[in-house]
């Protein structure tokens, strides 16, 4: 079995600091949605038990069609899971590694060194965000690249705090290993 | 005249379980080789799986005690009866 540390290499001096995932929560509606599809059959079912459910053909194709579309359904599901777990961004005292997860066959991998980071802004939105203490991170880098995004992450604020400490602490390493040098 | 039989339904949903198993092995493998196989991963899988095979063994008991020789027609060609 494969360790996260060797499907993401780091280097030797290297520690992860953060591995944030999307809020639980976030997946709530996602859930509600497929147990939403998973009763339709037994809904549907029940309006034709007395009618096509008692044919001896139909009454057979349509529990083959129910079978059929509750399997795709909890196939749908597995996707969904993973599609959510497979996106993290983590944050090492180095760097951050932004890895997205769009589909099954789609899979992104960004970095951005913390010395790059220029500025970073927290926020919470909604009733949820708020009360469960969720929400977005935005990361802007110098130069031309695109921002970093965390979204729905829980503690927003405390994880900006820290990324901004990670960027000040590899700054300073940087500017005293440079002094050794001279 | 068009008749589909029962057997030829089964033989799709047969066809529609391997793909279904395909992809719930892709999902395992991004997971295993992302180094993603967490507890949770692991038994969110796990149940999906289960309750898979829980309904591939059930239909398939279904399935068996089917007469699946029944047929039903589609279209009925219009016949002329002889001497007519």
């Amino acid at each position: 079995m494969r360790h996260l540390s060797e499907a993401i290499p780091l280097q030797p001096d290297e520690r992860v600091k953060f591995m944030l995932r999307r809020h639980p929560l976030t997946f709530v509606p996602k859930i509600i949605l497929v147990l939403i599809l998973l009763a339709m059959p037994l809904v549907i079912g029940a309006f034709l038990e007395e009618g096509p459910l008692a044919d001896p053909f139909w009454g057979p194709t349509l529990i083959l069609l129910g079978s059929g579309y509750t399997l795709l359904v909890l196939t749908f599901f597995h996707a969904l899971f993973v599609d959510y777990y497979l996106d993290l961004w983590v944050v090492t005292n180095d760097r951050i590694i932004d890895i997205h997860q769009a589909g099954l066959f789609k899979r992104t991998v960004a970095e951005l060194d913390l010395k790059q980071v220029q500025d970073v802004a927290s926020k919470t939105v909604g009733v949820f965000g708020t009360f469960f203490d969720f929400g977005n991170v935005n990361i802007q880098t110098a130069g031309a690249k695109e921002k970093f995004e965390f979204q729905n992450i829980p503690k927003p604020h405390f994880i900006r705090g820290q990324i901004l400490k990670l960027a000040e602490l590899d700054a300073r390493e940087d500017a005293e290993e440079a002094k050794g040098w001279l | 005249m068009f008749s589909i039989s029962l057997s030829f339904l089964v033989l799709l949903y047969v066809i529609f379980v391997v793909l279904t198993l395909v992809f719930a092995v892709i999902n395992i493998y991004h997971l295993v080789s992302t180094g993603m196989l967490t507890l949770l991963s692991f038994s969110v899988s796990g149940l999906v799986v289960l309750l898979m095979f829980a309904l591939i063994a059930t239909t398939g008991i279904y399935v068996g005690t089917l007469d699946t020789t029944q047929t039903f027609t589609l279209f009925n060609s219009v016949s002329v009866p002889v001497g007519f």
